[in-house]
């Protein structure tokens, strides 16, 4: 193990920082366009179930007409409201993978940047739905020891850019451990 | 060695009756309410063939599940890349990768089925939540043995590669040459700590212990009977005074009960304290009822939390807390309480357990924002309230009202702009210490290499004003600290570097 400290630009306080990469400043990569895609289709086999429910119902008469359109009405504004959050959700995923680091931000109402070192980064792992296997996307996650909120899943890559970030990530552990 | 499980593998293939199992109990757990309507509804309108016949397809469709699912489930080990692999999944599938320095334990667990079917759970274990942790359901004896065998000689590997950088690192530090002190808790400590204690615990011990009882025994009366012996009691009082005296005396012994309580509590826990500092970790010893043995290496704790109050600082009791990695052979409860030290052997036992010595460094203080918005929240909706109280009412002393609520306001005010002043977050060069509490003083204290990662959140409205909150996420915990200016990126940026170019084991 090397010593405590290598560089020698970081003598002292944390004002010397500001020769730091700056995480703000950097370019997000954005999500497959196809994520947006998948979340509408799902919506819509959504939509479908709910109108075959309804139709089963008004048809077998087990429920007055009057509800069924009400029900039917607060169905699809909560759809479009999902609609509306995920269309957002889905436009501020970002992330960068960095020399020594990853950074993924999402949120709609709150913005949430969350920053994993590689080397802090316990296991990755990719997963693949069905609906993403349709649209041929896949999900990185990436585990810390930390809690929950410091694990990162980013949703909506292409398979060839989910297997490089993480082969990109596995390789930079070892690669560390070799430098120890 | 051999290179096996070099080629991905299946699980037993009497597995199979294992996933089908515990995928028909899962399936039958979402539907019963399905099953229970059949069973107990119109039975008789329903053809017992078609519900034998439904029930058919649907074993068969989760049986093809099942072969699917341990078909799919393919695990092996990559001897190139020091990792081991799993696959699985039918509609959706997943692919895991854990490299073997990061695999902390590799042990068997048998549930009654996989007994009966002479198959064994292997689980692979890394740092973090038990939900991150591999497991392998079906694995004959033979197999399971001998993948363990093959993960534990890898991460022995690793850790005697470890042990003598470790030791390296030790002698690099210049930590001061360990000073080898006790600390015991007499009787006379724990009654001063029992009666400096914060007394809201034992008024919340007294609740629960009251709400239980009245749970068991609420059977036994009726609320009609209650109310009228309420009301009867109140009614023996003519005048306001004296309901103001009987207030004030169950007052007060509540609160006599509630410090008793306190006392009685602290000697069960911290009964024959005894913390002792060995060469490499401090051994504590604490408990009357369960004898709690601990030994605190400095690499288990995450954070390290030094609490106070006025009367305790004046007698010199500090506390602190610990807040460990929560250990392999032990998956107790992570966070260990120490009270009663002096402020010299708080200190002594802080640096035994720090790497560093702390220094100075910058001060960040949330936006002022935070203190409008508790202010906000303490007193809007109570104004509202008395208006609205006061609308229904009409026998409402409206001055008297008033004059409470604005002393209220008042001490809440002073009260709130005083727990803000205290408010801070300390970064110097490798500790984050955040410091909060106006009575009880609570120091939290995290050597920067000890974090996982940091989570910036901004809220839409606050991007206006360039204000964030930080969440700093440790092995055993989150800390935040809320509204700092964007200025605060800096530190974020800093933090990142010291965690990249730190090559300390966290753990």
């Amino acid at each position: 193990m090397a010593t405590i400290e290598p560089h020698t630009n970081f003598t002292n306080n944390a004002i010397s920082s500001q020769e730091l990469p700056d995480y703000k400043l950097e370019a997000l990569e954005k999500v497959s366009k196809r994520l947006l895609k998948k979340i509408l289709t799902g919506l819509i086999v959504f939509l479908t179930l709910t109108l075959i429910v309804a139709a089963i119902l008004y048809l077998e008469e087990w429920v007055k007409l009057n509800y069924i359109f009400v029900g039917l009405l607060g169905a699809i504004g909560l759809l479009l409201l999902m609609f509306i959050y995920h269309f957002f959700a889905q436009k501020n995923y970002g992330y960068v993978v960095r020399e020594k680091d990853i950074l993924f931000q999402k949120g709609v109402l709150v913005i949430k940047t969350t920053i994993i070192p590689f080397n802090r980064v316990q296991h990755v792992s990719t997963t693949q739905s069905l609906f993403d296997k349709y649209f041929k996307l896949k999900n990185v996650k990436v585990f810390t020891a930390g809690g929950q909120g410091s694990d990162i899943k980013i949703p909506g890559l292409t398979p060839q850019k989910a297997l490089q970030i993480k082969e990109w990530i596995a390789h930079k552990i070892v690669e560390e451990k070799i430098d120890e | 060695m051999s290179k096996a499980f070099s080629q991905p593998e299946r699980q037993s293939s009497i597995g199979i009756i294992l996933i089908f199992l515990s995928a028909l109990y899962k399936s039958l757990r979402g539907l019963w309410a399905i099953a229970v309507y059949a069973l107990l509804g119109k039975t008789s309108q329903f053809n017992y063939t078609y519900i034998v016949l439904g029930l058919t397809v649907f074993a068969l469709l989760i049986l093809v599940f099942s072969i699917l699912s341990y078909r799919n489930f393919l695990f092996y080990i990559n001897y190139e890349d020091d990792e081991f692999v799993l696959n699985k999944g039918v509609f959706s599938s997943e692919n895991i990768t854990i490299s073997f320095d990061k695999i902390q334990q590799v042990y068997f667990k048998r549930s009654i089925i996989q007994r009966m079917i002479g198959v064994y759970s292997v689980v692979i274990e890394s740092a973090g939540s038990s939900e991150k942790e591999i497991e392998i359901k079906a694995l004959s004896e033979e197999k399971a043995i001998l993948l363990q065998k093959k993960l534990h000689s890898f991460i022995s590997e690793e850790h005697e590669q470890e042990e003598p950088e470790l030791s390296t690192d030790t002698s690099l530090e210049k930590r001061v040459s360990p000073t080898y002190w006790e600390h015991r808790l007499t009787f006379n400590d724990l009654l001063k700590l029992g009666i400096t204690s914060n007394y809201f615990r034992g008024f919340g011990l007294i609740l629960i212990f009251f709400s239980s009882l009245y749970n068991q025994f609420s059977d036994l009366f009726t609320e009609n009977e209650y109310a009228d012996e309420a009301a009867n009691y109140l009614n023996t009082f003519q005048s306001v005074g004296e309901i103001v005296m009987v207030l004030l005396f169950m007052f007060v012994a509540v609160f006599l009960v509630g410090i008793v309580v306190s006392i009685i509590e602290i000697f069960i826990k911290y009964f024959e304290l005894k913390l002792t500092q060995s060469k490499d970790s401090l051994e504590l010893e604490m408990g009357l009822k369960t004898n709690t043995k601990v030994s605190l290496h400095p690499h288990r704790v995450q954070i390290l939390r030094l609490i106070t109050n006025p009367i305790q600082r004046k007698l010199n009791l500090y506390q602190l807390q610990l807040s460990l990695t929560s250990s392999t052979e032990t998956h107790k409860k992570n966070r260990i309480n120490i009270p009663g030290l002096s402020c010299e052997k708080a200190k002594n036992a802080s640096r035994f357990l720090h790497q560093h010595e702390r220094k100075e460094g910058v001060i960040y203080k949330p936006h002022q924002l935070w203190l409008y918005r508790r202010l906000f929240w303490g007193i809007v909706p109570l104004l509202i309230a008395a208006v609205v109280l006061s609308f229904i009412f009409d026998d409402l002393h409206i001055p008297v009202l008033s004059i409470f609520i604005l002393i209220y306001v008042v001490l809440f005010f002073i009260y709130q702009r005083k727990v803000y002043q205290k408010m801070q977050l300390e970064i110097s060069e490798e500790f984050l210490v955040k410091s909060t509490g106006l009575w009880s003083k609570v120091q939290v204290v995290i050597e920067t290499f000890k974090l996982q990662s940091i989570s910036v959140s901004q809220p839409v409205w606050l991007r206006r004003r360039k204000l964030m909150n930080i969440t700093f996420h440790t092995a055993s915990g989150d800390v935040r600290f809320p509204l700092v200016s964007e200025e605060f990126v800096k530190q974020v940026n800093y933090l990142l570097y010291k965690i990249e170019t730190s090559t300390q084991a966290w753990m």
